[in-house]
């Protein structure tokens, strides 16, 4: 048995019902936590570019920043309903 | 005694300015990387009477390998579906990969694009100014008067460059900031004759003694 085999075990052991998936639900929790920050980032940046250089374009940006972090939150509420 | 050389009359600086008044009048397409005259479009430091000649982008074919790189990232899920099972992974884990990987590569297509797009290099009346976001919520804006521009190279070469018309525009400035670069603009000899036609309008303006 390699030490990894015997870590899993004694999970296994600690806690009656592990499963490998919640360690990749935590880290997809995680990730799309770090991708929420990275998408109010954007709306922040289009905002400032946007003030930067206005032009008739802005305002179909700044939507699709919004659109972009409103899809990121219902794939974030998705991962805690579904897995 | 007939002559043997003649010297071809230079092109005087009037029919210049009709020459290059033509081009800035061409079709202004806001999206676009040459834009002559661009309508409704403001910078953040313009003043009142300030008006934009020109605003310049990087050659739209500077986009393609990130393009290039987006469609292989679109179609990338069914290749590796091709070549590896994934049945060892839930349904449900796998719906959310999915989503997942196009929320990454929408992410990727669209923050290239914005820095195609607002990394500008604006022609004015008044000044030389280049707009570079290098990365998030940080900007760069550079600028020169008209006046401080003391030398304009050109800078092209290399097969893509030659084939699509587009290089970079050196300013060298008498100001704190001693170059100015127009990184890959498209048609840089007409950016170039642009800018020694508003110099020598600054310079005649000057020798006017006209106030704005």
């Amino acid at each position: 048995m390699t030490p990894f085999d015997a870590f899993i075990q004694f999970l296994a052991g600690f806690i009656p019902q592990f499963s490998i998936w919640w360690v990749v639900k935590g880290l997809f929790v995680l990730g799309l936590a770090l991708y929420l920050a990275f998408a109010a980032i954007v709306i922040r940046q289009v905002g400032l570019m946007s003030k930067t250089l206005a032009g008739e374009f802005n305002v179909p940006l700044k939507l699709i920043s919004w659109v972009h972090f409103l899809v990121a939150v219902a794939v974030f509420l998705l991962v805690l309903v579904i897995l | 005694m007939p002559d043997i050389f003649v010297a071809k009359p230079e092109k005087p600086k009037e029919i210049l300015k009709k020459e290059l008044d033509e081009i800035l009048t061409q079709g202004s397409r806001f999206f676009a990387a040459f834009v002559p005259r661009p309508k409704n479009l403001r910078f953040e430091t313009q003043q009142k009477k300030e008006k934009i000649v020109l605003l310049l982008r990087r050659h739209p074919i500077t986009n393609l390998p990130w393009i290039l790189l987006a469609i292989f990232l679109i179609f990338a899920p069914f290749l590796i579906k091709g070549f590896i099972s994934l049945d060892f992974i839930p349904g449900n884990y796998q719906l959310i990969l999915f989503l997942c990987w196009y929320l990454l590569t929408f992410a990727f297509v669209f923050e290239r694009f914005l820095t195609w797009f607002f990394n500008v290099n604006i022609l004015t009346d008044e000044r030389v100014i280049d707009i570079n976001f290098p990365t998030l919520l940080y900007r760069e804006i550079t600028e020169a008067k008209i006046d401080k521009i003391q030398d304009v190279n050109i800078k092209t070469g290399g097969y893509v460059r030659s084939l699509f018309n587009f290089g970079d525009v050196l300013i060298q400035t008498a100001g704190a900031i001693p170059e100015i670069c127009f990184e890959a603009v498209p048609d840089p000899e007409q950016v170039s004759r642009i800018i020694n036609q508003l110099l020598y309008e600054e310079e005649q303006e000057r020798l006017e003694r006209r106030v704005r």
